[in-house]
């Protein structure tokens, strides 16, 4: 949109955060993945589901999770308050693809720093993972 | 300007201070000089008065002299007879009747003599100028009198002096006759003093004169320095009026200013009333306590719906009109809009409000659906706390009526789109085939259900019995039609198609069916027939359209049998939760004879559907028995010109026939009792799966499912062609059909 703007995809982290990408769903991981490939992250980890997620957050707790709400196991609201009490200032970006915004309001009552609604495209992700990674650095 | 009015003000106060000097010190200097002048007349009129006093008494000196002389001149004649008994104390026998001798002159010489004393110190004060004064009289008050008085007194002192001594030793008549020769001295004397004493009058007359002038004008200062005092004071007091004026006028001013401000106010308020009462929003700010503050729009009133909503808080309102659910979430939401933690940004993602139905009771027992958009800004203070919330809120329940109207449209828009993207990549050969063949069944639709008497009147058991077989033929029609639908991807049709197998299913689960049934059934039939109309409509501009751009006859490459079979195994794979790819290197479509080409083109694509709807697995199934995710379907083709026949093999590496399912379905349906059932093999049991209604999935889906399409192919090829289909399978390795067809 504004060709001064440095575009999303070649955005540079200026400090080495560690995301992790929590989703059931192969496709959206990739997809999270391929969006933020660029970015110079120390390390991206993926979990297909709340246990492994918690399992991978243990040993190495992430700067910025992103987060899928309805997942088997273990759901993603019940994820984001064991991750708080692990790391209390993770920036966990909640994303939903319920139209019911209850759960949103939840999650972020529970500590969530963002929520992106499912489907998102690249624009959506990159700005709403932008803003994680200001609050952090 | 009234800034520039205070700024003014140190500079004229100091004007007003050098104006005060030239205005008060003359005055002042007039005032000092008058009441010297004043005070100096005054001492002036106190010297004259005192003049006066010493002349008043100089002058009672002169005329107690006067009286003097005239005691002493009768002390000194007083003439009495001699008394008897003692003559010889007669010491002056003086007679004025000298006829008399027995009268003699009894002097009172004691008397006369202290008179004369009296008269001689009068006349040293007189000299002196008066009993304590420092200076004697002016010469133009003494004169020659003073002199002329001495000399007088002394010259009759010498006269009287015979007279004084006691006993008085002249005769009456020598002192009848000193008394006579004095009487000259004595008269001048007493003129002499009565002249002085009126120049002593006289001087106190111009005194007096001199005094009052004085006093006047003593009088006079005095009254002009007051007068000047009062100019002055009258002076500052109209200065002081004069600032007084001034400060009122500074105080109108301001009082006009703060009129006008307050007028400005009062307008503003105003405009203000009138953007809360025009303004079609509600809008309000609320606190901490979720409760609306005062200054709310009007149309917050009518949105919700309520007369009055002073002290109301926002969470009493939505708990009136949402659900139990929505209005706990809404409650979390509220408290978080004051959690200065949570990011507003996010807080604004996750707006539970946004769009929100509620429900306002109506009144009359029922309720009444709007839906409602809520915003919400936090008021920041300088200190980064957030106090309060400004709400907007709107009623958009017409907004998403029209949304939905406009999905709705979009939705026909999506279908025409889609109808388009179909004939696209459809070989407008292919196309025009489908179109005259789907036309065709429409037409044998129609004329099947116009044949029927749909005028309401049943025949009992035996009509109920021929609509459900029209129906069947109907359903394979249409049946037909979605295959070479999905065949094409003409997703629309098979949308279509979809939904009128949907209606027959329900026409077949109705006890008993009457003519009218059919008339929802010969609407989307019609609808059937207008999209192809449509389809037509739309090739032909296509055309057109290419021809334009291309500025030649469009001459298209022809799709192969092949290519349509593999676009179809795609789409499926795409579709469903399974993937296979189809293997046709024994496959030639060139080799069938031309008019056997549709058959065997439907025939694949019934076999192709039923593999994925029954026999092939999802890829995760696969996967857990160790098979290949990916299915694979091979095709073997070839013309036996000999027997003049086309032999198909055609096998899937699938789980195989279910023959559990098959046979509880022949007994659902009727086709075998249970003994029968029982009894049949598993190799006599498959061939039902060509009788119409017998499928093996639960649920029928868009792919297959109903048991039409092995029952259409079968019925197409041995009843009408005279062929055969034999099956081969071995379970979860595959199933196989093996086709001859009589060229």
């Amino acid at each position: 949109m504004n060709s001064a703007l440095p575009s999303p995809a070649d955005y540079t982290l200026t400090a080495p955060l560690k995301l992790l990408i929590v989703d059931d769903s192969l496709v959206i991981r990739r997809s999270i993945e391929r969006h933020i490939e660029k970015w110079n992250f120390a390390s991206i980890q993926t979990a297909g589901n709340g246990a492994i997620a918690m399992e991978i957050f243990r040993k190495e707790p992430a700067d910025i999770v992103t987060m899928d709400i309805t997942m088997p196991e273990m759901d993603g609201l019940s994820c984001v308050e064991a991750m708080l009490r692990i790391k209390p200032n993770v920036q966990i970006l909640v994303i939903s693809a319920l139209a019911d915004k209850s759960t949103a309001v939840e999650a972020v009552k529970r500590g969530a720093m963002g929520f992106l609604l499912k489907p998102f495209d690249a624009a959506k992700i990159h700005e709403a993972l932008q803003e994680m990674i200001e609050d952090v650095v | 300007m009234h800034q520039q009015r205070e700024a003014l003000r140190p500079m004229e106060m100091n004007s007003e201070n050098e104006s005060f000097f030239k205005k008060y010190l003359y005055p002042l200097l007039i005032i000092a000089l008058l009441s010297i002048i004043g005070v100096g007349l005054y001492f002036e009129n106190t010297s004259l008065v005192r003049q006066i006093e010493n002349l008043q008494k100089l002058s009672q000196i002169c005329s107690q002299q006067i009286s003097l002389l005239h005691q002493i001149q009768a002390d000194l004649s007083i003439v009495q007879p001699s008394p008897l008994e003692n003559n010889s104390d007669s010491t002056l026998t003086s007679s004025i009747d000298l006829k008399t001798p027995t009268l003699h002159l009894v002097p009172r010489s004691e008397e006369a003599r202290l008179a004369w004393e009296q008269m001689e110190k009068n006349n040293s004060i007189l000299e002196q100028g008066g009993e304590h004064a420092t200076q004697p009289l002016p010469p133009r008050i003494r004169g020659e009198s003073l002199t002329t008085i001495f000399t007088l007194q002394k010259n009759l002192h010498e006269q009287f002096t015979p007279l004084l001594k006691t006993p008085i030793e002249t005769s009456l008549e020598e002192s009848l006759r000193l008394l006579n020769q004095s009487h000259e001295n004595r008269l001048k004397l007493k003129n002499e003093i009565e002249t002085l004493n009126a120049r002593i009058s006289t001087e106190i007359e111009t005194l007096r004169n001199q005094s009052t002038l004085v006093h006047q004008g003593a009088f006079g200062a005095f009254l002009l320095s007051a007068l000047v005092g009062l100019g002055t004071f009258f002076t500052m007091v109209r200065r002081s009026t004069d600032h007084a004026q001034h400060v009122f006028l500074q105080l109108k001013d301001s009082n006009e200013a703060l009129t006008k401000t307050s007028s400005a106010l009062r307008q503003y308020k105003l405009e203000t009333e009138l953007i809360f009462k025009t303004i079609r929003q509600g809008l309000f700010l609320m606190n901490r306590d979720f409760q609306i503050g005062s200054n709310h729009t009007e149309e917050l009133i009518s949105i919700f719906q309520t007369k009055e909503l002073t002290g109301m808080t926002l969470t009493g309102v939505l708990q009136r009109i949402l659900s139990e659910k929505m209005y706990r979430t809404c409650c979390d939401y509220l408290e978080m809009l004051f959690d200065s933690s949570k990011r507003e940004r996010t807080l604004v993602k996750i707006n539970p409000l946004d769009e929100i139905e509620v429900h306002f009771p109506d009144g009359s027992g029922g309720f009444q659906t709007k839906f409602l958009c809520f915003n919400f800004n936090r008021v920041v203070s300088d200190q980064n706390e957030i106090h309060q919330v400004f709400v907007s809120v709107r009623d958009i329940t017409e907004q998403i009526q029209l949304t939905r109207q406009l999905q709705a449209s979009e939705k026909r828009k999506e279908r025409q789109f889609l109808l388009l993207m179909g004939i696209l990549h459809v070989k407008s050969e292919d196309l025009q085939k489908f179109t005259e063949q789907t036309l065709q069944e429409i037409d044998q639709i129609n004329a099947e259900m116009k044949a029927e008497n749909l005028s309401g009147v049943t025949l009992g058991i035996a009509q109920d019995a021929m609509l459900r077989q029209r129906m069947n033929g109907t359903f394979r029609k249409v049946h037909a039609i979605k295959g070479n639908a999905t065949y094409l991807g003409l997703d629309y049709f098979v949308h279509i198609t979809n939904e009128i197998e949907d209606r027959i299913n329900e026409l077949k689960n109705t006890p008993r069916l009457s003519g009218e049934d059919f008339l929802g059934l010969v609407l989307q039939v019609s609808e059937l027939k207008n999209a192809l109309h449509e389809i037509e409509d739309l090739k032909i501009r296509l055309l057109s359209l290419r021809e334009a751009k291309l500025g030649h006859p469009v001459v298209e490459s022809s799709v192969t049998l092949e290519a349509g079979l593999e676009n179809l195994c795609r789409t499926l794979s795409r579709q469903t939760d399974k993937i296979a790819k189809i293997e046709l290197s024994g496959f030639h479509s060139d080799a069938i004879p031309a008019h056997r080409t549709e058959i065997i083109k439907q025939t694949l694509i019934q076999f192709i559907r039923n593999s994925f709807s029954h026999g092939i697995e999802a890829t995760t199934e696969r996967e857990s028995k160790g098979k290949d995710p990916t299915a694979s379907i091979s095709v073997l083709g070839h013309y036996d010109s000999a027997q003049r026949s086309y032999h198909l093999v055609y096998r899937d590496d699938g789980k195989g026939f279910d023959t559990d399912l098959i046979r509880r379905a022949c007994l659902n349906h009727g086709f075998l009792t249970m003994q029968e059932a029982q009894s049949v093999s598993d190799d006599e049991i498959i061939p039902y799966i060509f009788k119409p209604q017998v499928t093996t999935t639960p649920e029928a889906d868009q792919l297959s499912g109903r048991g039409v399409g092995l029952d259409l192919v079968h019925h197409q090829i041995v009843n009408e062609l005279g062929g055969t289909i034999q099956t081969a399978h071995q379970k979860e390795a595959f199933c196989e059909f093996r086709v001859t067809i009589p060229c």
